[in-house]
């Protein structure tokens, strides 16, 4: 009987086990809890009030000083760290007024078990803890009373003005547009045994820990708001102002906008336990385009909750900013902003889709999994990436090419980018540039960054579902998703996912990509056929047994009658077919990156011949004798090495086919007509 | 005379001359086969005996495009998806609106050489082609083609230099100068939607062509009138143009419109023709490549057509003595002692 129920136990653990896994909702622990009143000031260009912070010691450490980031500090001139990366100089006219900071008017920590209430406003000290720059004031250290235990949790108040930017980066004023992001006195991370608050860089998000935001904004009754999480209450005051109250469990982060001109379009996107509400609020010069909004949104959430997890939260609400406000294209907790014109794209174009579904992405790769974006970018950036080509392929097919003339767009239907090549020709430019796990804020340029954190991470996930085939990938990231929803993984946590689901060891992979900068280029360098020589020379085992066999053949040879009858077709086929040809195959590893390949040699009777090479090497050679001449030749023909440099080297062909440049000599050859012709006006 | 009976006229005379068309399209072949051949090799260096020339065939390969793009420099740098179909108009006028024609950080160095010489060339067979419409009636010649090309050719040069100053003038100062006027308006530089800026870009582009048309229209007739008038002094001719112009506003600019109007009919057709074929067979490829010579015939037609109507206008027009004085007014400063007829070759 008991060996019945181990066995029992035993057909759980293995194949229930991972769905469970997979259907229970992951648990949250919430660190950092914010209860806020805002007033919004639009004519002072200010967001003003107080927070109640709520933070857990989470960690077996005594903790005696917290760490915030102030990040809007980093608009407040030109000597911030974020400023002096940017690249672009602060325009010399810029007043005051379009400059942005957050102060802290008061700190005070509230009375507790181990805490006695005191106000540490005083002990505010601006620090750098990733350079050396003194003018930067986006972190503040300060010193705690008493130390607070392990499990231990304090409660502060802290009152604050923050003063909005022009919009330079994502947040801040534009006209009577107003989105505030990183807008708050934020606590830092402490983790590891230390507080992990990194400085606001050009080139780098953010990283917090998640708790409860329980936010009042007040804002003149006219303007419209969208926000993180659910919009409870709405309460007229008699100054003309509205009060909204928001809420949201398990984030951490919260983001808000206010403008009058917002257009509230509503939808719903049914899932299995519930739905999702879809807030779109869009400018009204987009308001045509609302329902590509909303489908990308719902395609988005659809596929990411089959693939990655049921998405938790109630509602998702989607920005489409005002022009010029450069705060679309960017992810915030439950809310994002998008993109797109005034004259829409034609169908087939993915704008704004493109930007929807990555924004949407960015909710689990940043969002419910809690990646440290200063330290580990493409964790976030890249799997949102590789996410989003996956739901816009899956979901729309190739992105057409398209140019704008004169602001209105044309599309090329015969230029097709498949999706799952997304980043290569980013990545190929600067493959060698840095590698790509670095502070988001130390590769070499913005396009490093760019290659680092979102091309390279893309086309090695992609890489790495080819080599392990589509299920079993599936499984790892549908795995690596729910272990790790708001929490905070490494890379290492990952490559372990990969390890377990894999059951490979694949740190051979992630050695190289993840840690080097070498390329993969595997390439056919020659194909070749010649047919197999008549045999000369000494055959026989001993070289005096030839002489005597020859004379032999040569007596018996005098004695046959010539045959002089012409050859028929029949004996000529017959004769071409018993032709042995020697056909070789050489393969050879241009890059230093090594994986295993497949190759593929296709004869000119038909038959294909599939090879397998260990690619350590730097070449390999293929040799067959055949009654056939080779045809051509395929290194990866499934091409499933998106990250291959260097596709168009991937096949050789015996036989040169210049239909193709003439087709495209004659195209080119007949704009460069126009192109002449237009000189000619001026003639 | 209207300005639809010029162009009827005009259009008639290039017909009837039709040799010179296919001349001009000759010449055009030549020179872009100076390249053309090139690029066809750098074409089948890179993905001939590779089997992404099976999908170049069959439609466009991204993937190689992005690697092509990567390694190649110069003149084949300017290969790109949109010289496919209408593309290969509009990024010719993109060029010449954004003010990159004679840009040497954004055509290749090889093109821009091609297109200057091309300019120079067809400055030299202007003056031939105009010598053939001032004497419709003349059985048309290479020697006497070649011998008003030669006549005219320095005259010619200049007024090409003056156009070439003024498109020059007109990127470097006046546009810079109305981006700034327009950025600086309230309604632009605080609008929160993107169609207000939109509108007005479109309205720069407006004017942008209006302007670019008058300087077309103003060295042909300057042309013409070196050509109809015997006359030597390009200024002169300069200045009888800017007179005729405005004195005669509506018929020329009527007959310039005309003609733009029937350019935009050949890239219409153009634009619906070409992508009927798939161009994956030899055959398809001839196909399409003819038709692409067919509109560069109707091109060089209508540019001819530019000359002959106008010159037919100008021609058939009756000056009014009050007239003739207004325009001689305008040219007074310039006209010293030069008199139609006294020039007769250089």
């Amino acid at each position: 009987m008991r060996l019945k129920f181990v066995f029992l136990f035993l057909i759980m653990t293995t194949f229930l086990y991972p769905k469970l896994l997979h259907g229970q909702p992951p648990v949250c622990e919430h660190i950092a809890n914010y209860k806020m009143d805002v007033e919004l000031f639009p004519e002072k260009k200010t967001v003003e009030g107080s927070e109640m912070l709520t933070w857990l010691n989470d960690s077996y450490y005594y903790v005696d000083e917290l760490y915030f980031h102030l990040y809007m500090n980093a608009f407040k001139n030109n000597k911030s760290s974020m400023m002096r990366e940017r690249g672009r100089p602060l325009k010399k006219d810029i007043k005051p007024i379009e400059l942005g900071y957050c102060d802290i008017i008061s700190m005070k920590v509230l009375e507790s078990d181990y805490m006695e209430e005191a106000d540490i406003t005083a002990t505010i000290e601006f620090v750098q803890p990733d350079d050396d720059n003194k003018d930067d004031q986006t972190v503040i250290r300060v010193k705690l009373p008493r130390v607070v235990p392990p499990n231990g949790e304090i409660q502060l108040v802290i009152d604050f003005v923050t003063k909005l930017p022009r919009t330079i980066r994502r947040s801040g004023y534009y006209q009577d547009y107003f989105f505030m992001a990183q807008w708050f006195p934020k606590i830092g991370v402490f983790w590891d045994g230390r507080w992990n608050c990194h400085q606001y860089h050009a080139r780098s998000e953010f990283f917090a820990d998640y708790g409860i935001y329980d936010v009042n904004i007040t804002v003149p009754s006219d303007y419209i708001v969208g926000a993180t999480g659910e919009k409870r209450t709405a309460i007229e005051n008699p100054n003309g102002t509205i009060t909204y109250n928001f809420f949201q469990e398990s984030v951490h982060d919260f983001a808000w906008t206010a403008c009058e001109d917002y257009i509230e379009v509503f939808d719903e996107c049914p899932l299995p336990s519930g739905g999702v509400d879809i807030t779109l609020l869009i400018m009204p010069e987009h308001e045509k385009q609302s329902e590509r909004y909303l489908t990308a949104t719902k395609h988005a959430i659809k596929y990411y909750s089959e693939w990655y997890g049921e998405y938790p939260y109630s509602t998702v609400t989607v920005i489409d900013p005002a022009y010029r406000s450069e705060a679309d294209g960017m992810e915030y907790p439950t809310i994002f902003t998008g993109r797109t014109n005034w004259i829409e794209s034609p169908k087939g174009v993915l704008r704004p889709e493109s930007v929807t579904v990555h924004e949407f992405g960015h909710g689990y790769w940043y969002g419910l999994i809690g990646n440290n974006e200063f330290e580990d970018a493409w964790l976030d950036e890249g799997f949102t990436s590789f996410s989003e080509s996956e739901v816009l392929e899956t979901a729309y097919g190739p992105n057409l090419f398209s140019l704008r003339y004169f602001g209105f767009p044309v599309a090329f239907p015969d230029v097709k980018y498949e999706q799952r090549f997304t980043g290569l020709n980013g990545y190929r430019r600067i493959a060698k540039q840095d590698i790509m796990q670095r502070n988001a804020w130390e590769y070499m340029t913005s396009s490093s960054y760019d290659v680092n954190a979102y091309d390279k991470p893309e086309l090695m996930l992609r890489t790495l579902k080819n080599y392990l085939g589509k299920e079993v990938f599936d499984n790892i990231m549908k795995t690596y998703s729910l272990r790790w929803w708001y929490k905070h993984p490494k890379p290492q946590d990952f490559f372990e996912v990969v390890g377990e689901v894999s059951g490979q060891d694949m740190n051979w992979f992630f050695d190289q990509f993840v840690y080097g900068s070498d390329v993969l280029d595997y390439s056919i360098d020659r194909i070749s056929s010649r047919l197999e020589p008549d045999s000369i020379g000494i055959l026989t085992k001993w070289g005096r047994d030839f002489v005597e066999e020859e004379t032999a053949q040569e007596e018996e040879e005098a004695k046959i009658e010539p045959d002089t009858t012409l050859k028929t077709e029949e004996v000529e086929e017959k004769e071409e077919k018993e032709k042995i040809y020697t056909s070789e195959v050489l393969v050879r590893r241009l890059g230093e990156v090594k994986m295993p390949v497949e190759i593929q040699v296709n004869f000119d009777n038909g038959e294909t011949i599939n090879e397998s090479w260990d690619g350590q090497y730097k070449w390999k050679k293929f040799i067959y004798k055949k009654p056939a001449k080779i045809k051509s030749a395929v290194v990866d023909p499934e091409h499933k090495y998106v990250l291959d440099i260097n596709y168009t080297n991937n096949s050789k062909i015996v036989k040169e086919d210049n239909k193709a440049p003439l087709k495209w000599t004659s195209k080119w050859m007949f704009w460069l007509q126009n192109f002449l012709e237009l000189f000619a006006f001026f003639s | 005379m209207k300005a639809l009976s010029a162009l009827k006229i005009g259009s008639g005379i290039t017909t009837r001359k039709f040799g010179i068309v296919i001349f001009l399209l000759i010449i055009n072949i030549i020179f872009v086969l100076v390249l053309s051949i090139p690029m066809f090799y750098t074409l089948q260096d890179s993905f001939g005996d590779s089997k992404v020339s099976e999908n170049m065939l069959e439609g466009f390969d991204t993937l190689w495009y992005g690697e092509f793009r990567n390694e190649v420099s110069g003149f084949a740098s300017s290969f790109s998806p949109s010289i496919m179909g209408i593309g290969a108009i509009l990024n010719n006028f993109v060029s010449i609106e954004s003010g990159n024609l004679f840009n040497i950080r954004s055509i290749p160095g090889t093109i821009l050489i091609l297109g200057l010489l091309y300019l120079l060339f067809g400055s030299f067979l202007n003056g031939g082609i105009l010598g053939a419409f001032n004497s419709p009636e003349r059985k048309f010649s290479f020697g006497n083609f070649f011998e008003d090309c030669g006549k005219y050719f320095i005259r010619f040069l200049f007024l090409m230099i003056i156009a070439v100053a003024c498109y020059v003038v007109l990127q470097r100062f006046f546009f810079p100068w109305l981006n700034s006027a327009f950025s600086s308006l309230g309604w632009v530089k605080n609008a929160t939607e993107e169609k207000i800026p939109f509108l007005f870009d479109r309205l720069k582009n407006f004017i942008f062509v209006i302007i670019l048309f008058f300087i077309g229209m103003l060295f042909d007739y300057a042309k013409i009138i070196t050509v109809v008038e015997q006359r030597r002094n390009i200024i002169v001719s300069f200045f009888r143009s800017l007179g005729f112009i405005f004195v005669h506003i509506i018929k020329t600019f009527s007959l310039y419109y005309f003609l733009v109007f029937i350019g935009i009919i050949f890239i219409a057709l153009y634009t619906y023709i070409e992508p009927l074929f798939t161009t994956n067979t030899l055959r398809n490829i001839g196909i399409v490549f003819g038709i692409q010579q067919v509109y560069i015939i109707l091109k060089i037609w209508l540019k001819c057509t530019f000359f002959s109507s106008q010159m037919s206008l100008y021609k058939g027009v009756v000056v009014s003595p009050e007239e003739e004085e207004l325009i001689t007014r305008t040219v007074e400063p310039f006209a010293i002692k030069e008199e139609p007829g006294e020039s007769k070759s250089l």
